[in-house]
């Protein structure tokens, strides 16, 4: 029997404004070619500078995966001739890697914990178009900055895979360094894939045992969403199960998902050599990390979402699917706290977070920072309800008119006269009315079925628009039937 | 504020007598009269000085063609780090100079090499300047100061270039610590080898014009300040005997004489490592040089071939063209050096030999300030001697590789005896020792005086 070792090699593009070694801006969508200069172009004579923006979002992320960081930053030169790359040698981090031996928790999945072997800086290609028989270069990327993290192979199946690179994405969304979005490639994964026999362990993070393994070592790229990871490696763990369980051996190669087909295939051989001849980058002199920079960028690490959301179980109350859904977005988890803070009842806040909050927000296309919805209007809002005795269809309406105009709730309702009716005096013509006008139901009720209740109540607050207080009418109710008007 | 035209030189124009001179030596790759006419000088202590600039150095607006027809037609979009801070002085570039295809002396004489070297064999500079005759031509900076084309000019010292020219011309030449002049806008073959290096017909001159480039620039991140503290100071000269030619023994033995006359003391202390020099330069400069040309592709500059079919092919025939034959060697060379199993055998151990290499320099100039050394002349190789291998001919260049190793200043300075053609020696020291070495070759200047290019006025002598 053998048992799948997957690893991972993320890549993540950095939100810096400017590229990694030179102040070209970084952005996408723009004419191509048009934000590049003699140093992301490669030009003779043309040195690199690091950008200290990304070598601070590479050491914050490092902390939050805790990496041990080394003491200086090196940079080596990876040579490969492909035509999107400028010098036709990658600035990357070979010899001395920023971080090391670092850890990342799923943040479901029994709570597993996956070694990071790796992190490192390094500088991204241009992009290469084909078009009929022309090739196109764009160059715009060329340079931007990107952090590569490499996992042991210890995820055992594409569930785990797909869980980890859900857990990195909150995590480098909320340090503000990468949007984490892999459809737009701004995080990138490739996998390897190998199988060892049951009962033969490693040592986490340890190298494969020597000796010739049954599965060789199977690289698959292109996989561009988390969802493809999951098929992907699903698909090819049982290739090569199969392939092992007819005793054959599996070839140590590399496999393209196939998105249409639904497999892994093996990509055309290009000859390619991988020895990278990798030298020191000596136009970068090795930059020291002294402690106390590196104890600045610490401070500037945010409570990250594995813990939050057992804090927030802890503290709040909440149900783990509540603050699973708080945590997926570090703004809303703050907004949801800020709220909180402000009085609003932790329970009530996160439901309507989830369910009429985020409805709206889908439907207009806003996230919860852009919206005109405030914490204090929320815990306004809150209070209405619980206080003020507003019902659910008003408070509904009440939260679309603060999406829509951008004012205070309070304000809303006395403006359109949504205040409930709580006098007796305004209340009891209404039920007066409805008596008369459903008289089976008010002979039911004078026989003991309840359910004529609700159903009285009900008529009542639709004539009053939902203002009725559904107390008082209840109440009124039974008084006029009592004595005997009814 | 001075203009550059009508410096009369013996009622000739500055120009008019460059254009006639260059047509004798050709020292110039790209040097456009009307250019330098109509450039008006700017303010400063420099105002009005002709620059004369080595192609593979930036200058906007030049051609920056690195000697190689991989960079045919290429005009740099940016200024040198360098020769901007000379033209914020006042400075004129009068013009870009020949060289060797990026600065890499051709190992391999015509027997071997073919007639197929870079376009240097078809127009090569030297002619006046030349030592001995045209099949090792010397690099158009050093000719072009000699000839009084240009009051100083900057060129790259990777492997000795700077010098060798220098003393070939009877002109002085500096080759800087590393990393205190910016190299930003200088083509690298061999970064952590190579510096921009200033030729000029006196010490001082080349003094004046270190003081002005050297010092921390944020366009290079290796470049540093000259420290306060490395001024002159020590004069105690370490040498080695060594048989040179003839024509040079007589140098030699008078430039001894002569610093012992004037104060320093000169006594026998043979430089460490001696016998590590070549093969660890050999093996770290083409593992550099092959990785640093890997940019010149004919994608996005220079060169570009017709009728390729994939980029794959596209590459493979600029490369193929666009290279001479010393840069290819060099390539494949440093290219196998970087695979196993060769890699840890001479690339590995040629990174810890250098590391031995300073660390034994930094003892040695506890001993002693500075070393004096012959500059390994252009004429010294070509393996007409029996030689007839690399390695031999590397070894008579041997001399001007230790400072590159080890990041060490290296100034070469002209010596003439008995109306004979000057030798050139260098006097090499600690990192950030350039002031002393100044010092020396001013004192030496005393007994031995350079001599006055013809064609400069007299405010640029
Ligand atoms: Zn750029």
């Amino acid at each position: 029997m053998f048992r799948p070792r997957i690893g991972l090699e993320i890549h993540i593009r950095l939100l810096t404004s400017s590229k990694v070694f030179c102040p070209c801006p970084v952005r996408y969508g723009d004419e191509p070619n048009s934000l590049v200069c003699p140093v992301c172009l490669g030009y003779p004579g043309s040195l690199p500078v690091l950008n200290g923006e990304a070598l601070r979002m590479a050491c914050l992320l490092a902390h939050a995966l805790n990496c041990s960081i080394a003491p200086d930053l090196r940079f080596d030169r990876k040579h490969y001739f492909y035509p999107d790359m400028p010098k036709n040698y990658q600035i990357t981090q070979v010899s001395a890697p920023l971080g090391r031996d670092g850890s990342l928790e799923l943040e479901t999945g029994g709570g597993k914990t996956v070694s990071i072997r790796q992190l490192h800086l390094e500088e991204d290609a241009g992009k290469m178009i084909h078009r009929g028989n022309r090739t196109l270069l764009d160059y715009n990327r060329a340079g931007s900055p990107l952090v590569e993290i490499v996992t042991a192979p210890e995820l055992e199946t594409g569930e785990e895979a797909e869980l980890l690179l859900r857990s990195l994405r909150r995590i480098v969304r909320y340090l503000g360094v990468c949007d984490g979005n892999m459809e737009e490639g701004s995080m990138r994964c490739d996998a390897n894939v190998s199988m060892s026999p049951r009962g033969v362990e490693h040592s986490p993070g340890a190298e494969a045992p020597s000796g010739d393994p049954p599965g060789r070592k199977v690289e698959i790229k292109n996989l561009n969403s988390s969802r493809f990871v999951r098929l992907a490696l699903d698909y090819e763990t049982s290739r090569q199960r199969e392939i092992l369980r007819r005793g054959g051996r599996v070839a140590g190669e590399t496999r393209l998902w196939n998105e249409a087909a639904g497999v892994t295939e093996a990509m055309r051989d290009k000859g390619e050599s991988s020895d990278y001849r990798n030298v020191p980058e000596t136009d970068l002199p090795p930059f020291p990390l002294d402690p106390e920079y590196l104890e600045g960028v610490k401070r500037q690490l945010v409570e990250l979402p594995s813990p939050r959301k057992r804090r927030l179980v802890r503290d709040y109350g909440l149900s783990g699917d509540a603050a699973d859904f708080l945590t997926e977005e570090k703004d809303v988890a703050d907004f949801f706290e800020r709220a909180a803070a402000l009085g609003a009842d932790p329970r009530t806040a996160a439901s309507w977070l989830r369910s009429e909050v985020r409805r709206i927000l889908n439907r207009e296309n806003l996230s919860l920072g852009e919206s005109p919805l405030t914490e204090k209007r929320l815990v306004e809002l809150l209070g209405l309800v619980r206080e003020g005795g507003i019902g659910g269809g008003i408070a509904r309406k009440t939260l679309e008119e603060v999406f829509r105009t951008g004012r205070d709730p309070a304000e809303i309702v006395r403006e359109r006269g949504w205040e409930p009716i709580t006098r007796r005096d305004a209340l009891l013509p209404v039920v007066e009315k409805i008596l008369a006008a459903h008289p089976k139901a008010a002979r039911e009720l004078r026989e003991g079925k309840d359910r004529a209740l609700d159903f009285l109540t009900g008529m009542a607050l639709k004539e009053t628009a939902g203002r009725a207080d559904p107390g008082l009418v209840k109440a009124l109710i039974s008084d006029v039937l009592k004595e005997g008007r009814g | 504020m001075r203009l550059i035209m009508g410096k009369p030189e013996k009622g000739k124009p500055y120009h008019i007598y460059v254009e006639e001179t260059e047509k004798r030596i050709g020292a110039f790759r790209e040097f456009d009269p009307a250019r330098l006419r109509g450039e008006s000088a700017g303010e400063g202590p420099l105002s009005g000085l002709p620059l004369a600039v080595q192609e593979n150095i930036a200058v906007r607006g030049f051609r920056q063609g690195c000697g190689s027809r991989m960079l045919e037609g290429f005009v740099s979009p940016v200024t040198a780090t360098a020769v901007r801070r000379l033209q914020d002085r006042g400075a004129v570039v009068a013009g870009t100079t020949k060289m060797e295809e990026f600065g890499l002396l051709r190992l391999f004489p015509d027997g071997v090499s073919g007639k197929e070297g870079g376009p240097e064999r078809e127009n090569p500079p030297g002619g006046a300047c030349s030592p001995r005759d045209d099949d090792h031509p010397v690099g158009g900076a050093a000719s072009a100061v000699a000839a009084g084309m240009a009051a100083v000019a900057l060129a790259s010292d990777g492997e000795g270039e700077v010098r060798r020219d220098a003393a070939a011309c009877g002109v002085y030449g500096l080759r800087p610590s590393w990393g205190v002049v910016s190299r930003r806008g200088l083509a690298s073959v061999s970064p952590s080898l190579e510096t921009v290096g200033v030729v000029a017909g006196t010490a001082a001159r080349v003094r004046e014009v270190f003081r002005i480039i050297r010092g921390r620039d944020d366009g290079d991140p290796c470049s540093r300040d000259h420290p306060a503290d490395a001024g002159p100071g020590g004069r105690r000269i370490g040498t080695y005997r060594i048989s040179i030619e003839p024509s040079g023994e007589e140098a030699w033995r008078a430039a001894l004489d002569s610093l012992g006359r004037r104060g320093f003391s000169v006594r026998e202390a043979p430089p460490p490592m001696m016998e590590h020099w070549v093969p660890v330069y050999q093996a770290l400069a083409a593992a550099e040089t092959a990785s640093s040309l890997a940019r010149f592709d004919g994608v996005r500059f220079g060169r570009r071939s017709g009728g390729a079919e994939d980029p794959e092919s596209l590459v493979r025939r600029a490369r193929g063209e666009g290279f001479g034959i010393e840069v290819k060697l060099r390539i494949l060379l440093g290219t196998h050096i970087l695979r196993p199993p060769w890699r840890e055998l001479f690339h590995d151990r040629a990174v810890s030999q250098r590391a031995a290499i300073r660390r034994a320099f930094d003892e040695y100039f506890g001993e002693v300030d500075m070393v004096l050394l012959p500059v390994s002349p252009p004429s010294a190789l070509g393996g007409r001697d029996g030689d007839d291998h690399l390695p031999g001919w590397r070894n008579k260049d041997r001399f001007n590789l230790a400072a590159a190793l080890a990041g060490l200043p290296a100034l070469s300075f002209p010596v003439t005896t008995g109306g004979g053609r000057p030798v050139g020696l260098q006097l090499m020291g600690p990192p950030f020792g350039e002031e002393r070495l100044f010092e020396a070759a001013e004192a030496l200047a005393e007994d031995f005086p350079p001599a006055s290019p013809p064609g400069l006025g007299r405010d640029w002598r």
